[in-house]
């Protein structure tokens, strides 16, 4: 099982970052800071640390107009920018002297340093075993290149007293999924790469920077627009602009080491050059804002949420009992045993105490026998291949946007809903939503089946989607079924008003989900009507039918956590002053990961398998995300997701 | 009573420390090919076939011996619990004075030895904890007390059964654990052979423990006992241990593995420095006697043809097997292709008509004739390694038939048959991962074109 570390309320995305709680063990961080404020004879000598072609005037000036006209946002990058030798000791000490630790959250999975978080932080000890490391930070904060930047970047001054970086190396399957950076008072990003010198690192090793469009500010589009594979001694920045400047780290899909350093030029503290006074107020007050409206942005989500009552007499509860017939047709589907009145009463007390059950081997060997083998055999011929870009997902699949928050193949049983950009989304945004009816995708597509004529593609193996979404929109329909409904009734006592079910599928290498909470319209009464009850109901049918997800290293996995933000703020009002100031220096840092040592905020946690439905009643708080899935992973993974509000009584 | 409805997640996680809770079902027909529900969490769930009856203390720790031994191995709790149960099984059977009615079998000491072995590998640091001159705690065992107490039990167990050929097989595997473990985890390149016990002797004993065990089930006709992993096992811990020597010494530059399906031999050699121990280093005669690989064939061949007379032959260790064997084909046909291509194309002449030049006593013809003959055998083995579910064994199989097309002329119906064959392959492998052998693939277009 992963580290799980829980993201803070901010949106903010990068992973780097002291975490607000955590006592600096190292000896290192208890001694006293080297002042950041650069020696004059460290600003002369700055200049000798880069490469001098860099600052040749027509090179400047190139590089300002390519990054005038840089897409999709303002960027470039400097090959070749700090002396050679500089560079590689630097990555000698790091290799050397500094400790690496996995972290891994619902957005990145990152080998991290310990003791040397943020290098804003180099203490006399550091110095001594880091010198090379030391010099490296001077010549980025000093004067010359900030001012550097400030050229061809064509931004305000920068600070030289708020420094801030770090180093980290993502190593296979380490990644870093889509977010613009934008938090507190960052101007400029940065990332200097130092994979092995004097090899090249090639596009297909994967860890390559991606720039993504935005489909409208706050709203990035789902295929990135451009992507940087990294060299050594290669340095790529970009202005920090809200809603904009998305990107992400692809996966690294091979056996190497990508070790970087990332961090910030931020607006210019009190006292420095270019200092204006308020600006750091309303820079951190847009950020927020800025935050906020990308979070509350829902118009552009795709799959809606959109719940349809069912129709039954949830009143009469002798109606809920199930009948021969409802048994006859549950058994189609399920394990009998679950039908059987006995499991039944078991699995309503476990349910009833523990809000959540996992049952295994939920379908009937027969059917769920046949339905891995041809989810099996579909992913290994699969033809035309595996979709890869938006364009390429053909209805009844459609793409879970946007991609700061999810992406994943869907089929939801509605009508096409185009949502290439943003004219085709406000136009699908008025279409009425009728009643999803996964039956009729399972007919048109048994008929386009049997109208089917083997063509250019009869000498291969290849298997279309066609079988696997009919038998998956039998299992949707199932699931949907009033016999169903009367099923949830007698195991979790809860009549169930309104059914949300969607068939997912998560690409390895592509696609993932993002903790939220439930959201005002998910939640039970959340919409206004009051004749549901606070939370939802809801259900995963596992059916990944590949094999090697067990320890959680491909990712695929689903994890509920408690959200406990509200309760750790009141706490700390009463900390002690210390503390307070910790809290302060870390407000406007970036990605403040709360440290749960023990690992308790983790509620509920499954790995991607076979034939397991897990039933759980979610109340308001809980976060529950789908982790990224491996590029490596040996297939995707599949599921169907249901989700129910119930009767208030 | 319990409450009518349920709290909620969250709430019912604050109202109490949350207990997972699981239901597993039977799958509803008796065929057992059904898989059986792969739960991740932390306890620990044993399982126990169905005809062992779970009072039986002795059939109990073979299912806990084999948690372990299909676990990854990583968690010493389990382990402990095995040694315990040993001790206490040990202690407690009336052989050895106490009260309970339990046989002990050739199995028991068998696990008993194994998992005292395997402990070995949780405390390889404690040595190196204990400073010089400083006085080390008595009660510390260090590895080599591990290893010790695990041939202890063995030769206990042998000591009553002398012709068991699980012991021996046992006792072969535990050798073969120990000498990269406790001693070659302690060499540098300045290590003298004085300083450790003979290596060379050891692998010979290993080796010829492990001979005498074949023997056994040969004479007893027990091929079933070549039908199971753990036997396996101690074929791949020698093929490991060979190549630990092979390499050792030798600094690889980062991620040499992932390039590995990308790179020529050239590359390789760049890559990996290339160092020559001195005569006096333990593993100089190991590292320089070619006996070890043979006998590894040799062994590895029969183990796959003594599994093909049981019953029912596993199928997923006869493709494991039959692909190790494969690739060691392929191993051996590395030099015979280089002599071929370097005569062949890379003469000074460049015009091909170097025929009477020479590479290690071999002409381009000798050395293509060979390398044909091994890389079809490998192919020939590589077939048998073939998993409809494995993209990776269609790559092997494409890759051996890449190789077998560069022996043919260039542009040949046969060059180009064996190319097509390995694209028709490659193509169906990058399909199935989305891409993973793009790179191979356009490599070998480019070539075809």
């Amino acid at each position: 099982m992963p580290e799980i570390k829980k993201r803070s309320n901010s949106e903010d995305t990068q992973p780097l970052k002291r975490s607000n709680q955590k006592k600096p063990d190292s000896s290192s961080s208890n001694q006293p800071k080297i002042t950041i404020k650069q020696t004059e004879e460290e600003e002369l000598k700055a200049k000798d640390y880069f490469q001098s072609h860099i600052f040749d005037n027509e090179f400047k000036n190139n590089l300002k107009d390519s990054i005038i006209d840089s897409k999709p946002f303002q960027w470039g990058t400097i090959t070749n920018l700090i002396d050679e030798s500089l560079l590689k000791n630097v990555r000698v000490e790091i290799m050397n002297e500094i400790k690496f630790t996995k972290k891994e959250t619902d957005i990145y999975k990152v080998y991290q340093t310990g003791d040397l978080a943020n290098l804003s932080g180099m203490s006399k000890e550091d110095l001594k075993r880091l010198p090379n490391l030391y010099k490296l930070r001077s010549a980025i904060y000093s004067k010359t290149f900030r001012d550097y930047i400030s050229y061809i970047t064509g931004c305000d001054r920068l600070s030289g007293l708020k420094t801030d970086m770090s180093i980290n190396t993502y190593t296979k399957s380490c990644h870093l999924l889509t977010h613009d950076d934008v938090i507190g008072s960052r101007r400029v990003s940065f990332i200097l790469y130092l994979p092995e010198p004097g090899k090249v690192w090639k596009p297909h090793y994967g860890g390559s920077l991606r720039l993504f469009d935005k489909i409208v500010p706050n709203v990035p589009k789902s295929d990135p627009y451009c992507k940087l594979t990294p060299q050594f001694n290669q340095i790529a920045f970009f202005k920090v602009q809200p809603g904009l400047s998305f990107h992400d780290v692809e996966e690294v899909k091979v056996d190497k080491q990508r070790l970087s350093i990332q961090g910030w030029f931020h607006i210019p503290q009190f006292g420095e050059d270019g200092y204006k006074e308020g600006e750091q107020e309303l820079t951190e007050a847009k950020s927020t804002l800025q935050q906020l409206e990308s979070k509350e942005l829902r118009e552009f989500d795709f799959p809606k949420v959109n719940f349809t009552r069912v129709l039954n007499n949830i009143n009469d509860e002798s109606f809920l009992k199930l009948n021969d017939f409802d048994i006859s047709y549950l058994n189609k589907f399920m394990n009998s045993q679950l039908t059987s009145f006995k499991t039944m009463s078991n699995l309503s007390e476990i349910f009833i105490n523990e809000s959540v059950i996992d049952i295994h081997n939920f379908l009937n060997l027969e059917y769920s026998s046949i339905l891995q083998r041809n989810l099996k055999n579909f992913e290994l011929n699969e033809f035309p291949k595996m979709p890869t870009i938006q364009e390429d997902i053909k209805y009844p699949w459609k793409l879970a946007i946007p991609s700061h928050k999810q992406r994943y193949m869907y089929i939801d049983g509605l009508q096409k809903q185009p949502i290439l950009n943003e004219s085709e989304i406000k136009i699908t945004e008025r279409q009425s939503l009728e009643t999803p009816n996964f039956q009729i995708i399972q007919n048109l597509k048994e008929m386009t089946m049997s109208n089917m004529t083997k063509n250019e593609n009869d000498d291969d193996d290849g298997v279309d989607d066609s079988l696997i979404t009919i038998k998956l929109c039998e299992l949707a329909s199932f699931m949907r079924s009033l016999s169903f409904q009367k099923w949830l009734f007698q195991i979790t006592n809860l009549k169930v008003l309104k059914d949300q079910i969607i068939i997912r599928r998560f690409r390895p290498g592509f696609d993932f989900i993002l903790a939220t909470k439930l959201n005002e319209d998910e939640n039970g009464a959340g919409d206004g009507d009051f004749s549901c009850l606070d939370g939802v109901l809801e259900a995963t049918l596992n059916l990944t039918p590949s094999k090697g997800w067990e320890t959680g290293e491909f990712g695929g996995y689903e994890l509920c956590m408690t959200n406990d933000d509200d309760d750790s703020d009141t706490d700390s009002d009463s900390d002690s002053d210390s503390n307070k100031e910790t809290n302060k220096f870390n407000e406007d840092e970036a990605a403040i990961y709360k440290s749960s040592d023990k690992n308790d905020s983790v509620l509920y946690e499954s790995q991607a398998c076979w034939n397991k439905l897990n039933l759980m009643f979610r109340d308001e708080n809980v976060l529950k995300f789908i982790k990224y899935t491996s590029f490596n992973s040996v297939g995707s993974r599949w599921d169907i997701s249901g989700c129910w509000k119930c009767k208030d009584e | 009573m319990a409450p009518k409805r349920p709290l909620g997640l969250g709430k019912a996680a604050k109202a109490k420390k949350q207990k997972k809770s699981e239901i597993s079902l039977e799958p509803e027909s008796s065929a057992q090919e059904s898989q059986q529900p792969a739960e991740f969490t932390n306890e620990l769930t044993v399982e126990l076939s169905e005809e062992v009856n779970p009072d039986d203390p002795l059939a109990q720790l073979s299912a806990l011996w084999m948690t372990w031994f299909k676990s990854e191995k990583d968690n010493e709790l389990i382990l402990n619990g095995i040694i315990h149960e040993c001790d206490r099984i040990n202690r407690n059977c009336k052989q050895n004075g106490g009260d309970e009615d339990i046989e002990l079998t050739p199995e028991f000491y068998a696990i008993f030895g194994r998992s005292l072995a395997d402990l070995a590998n949780f405390h390889t640091e404690e040595d190196e904890d204990v400073e010089a001159g400083d006085e080390k705690p008595e009660e510390v065992s260090n590895i080599s007390d591990y290893f010790e107490n695990s041939l202890e039990r063995i030769e206990d167990g042998l000591a009553k059964f002398s012709n068991s050929a699980l012991l021996l097989f046992a006792k072969a595997e535990i050798i073969l654990q120990r000498i990269p473990l406790e001693y070659i985890s302690k060499m540098d390149m300045n290590s003298e052979k004085k300083d450790f016990p003979n290596m060379h002797e050891l692998l010979q004993e290993s080796l010829d423990t492990y001979e005498s065990a074949v023997k056994i089930c040969e004479q007893e006709k027990n091929f079933e006992m070549f039908n199971n992993e753990s036997t396996l096992e101690i074929l791949n811990s020698l093929d490991d241990l060979l190549d630990i020597i092979d390499n050792f010494g030798k600094q690889n530059s980062e991620g040499l593995d992932s390039d590995h399906e990308e790179s020529s031999n050239e590359d390789l050699d760049d890559i990996i420095e290339e160092v020559e121990l001195s005569k006096k280093h333990p593993l100089y005669k190991i590292q320089n006697s070619d006996k070890f690989n043979s006998f590894w064939r040799t062994a590895s061949l029969k183990h796959l043809s003594s599994m093909n007379k049981t019953e029912k032959p596993n199928p997923t260790l006869k493709r494991k097997l039959a692909k190790k064997i494969g690739q060691s084909y392929m191993m051996e046909a590395e030099e015979p292709i280089s002599i071929f291509t370097t005569l062949e194309y890379d003469s000074d002449n460049g015009d091909g008509e170097d025929e009477e030049g020479e590479i290690n006593g071999l002409t381009a013809a000798q050395a293509q004739k060979i390398a044909k003959d091994l890389v079809s055998t490998a192919l020939r083995f590589l077939a048998d390694s073939w998993d409809e579910e494995d993209p990776q064994s269609w790559v092997d199989i494409a890759e051996a038939e890449i190789m077998m097309g560069n022996l043919f002329e260039v542009g040949s119906n046969e060059q180009e048959s064996w190319y097509g064959k390995a694209e028709k392959k490659l193509k169906k492998a990058n399909n199935a991962t989305h891409g993973k052998y793009d790179d191979i693939l356009n490599n070998l277009l480019n070539q075809e074109e």
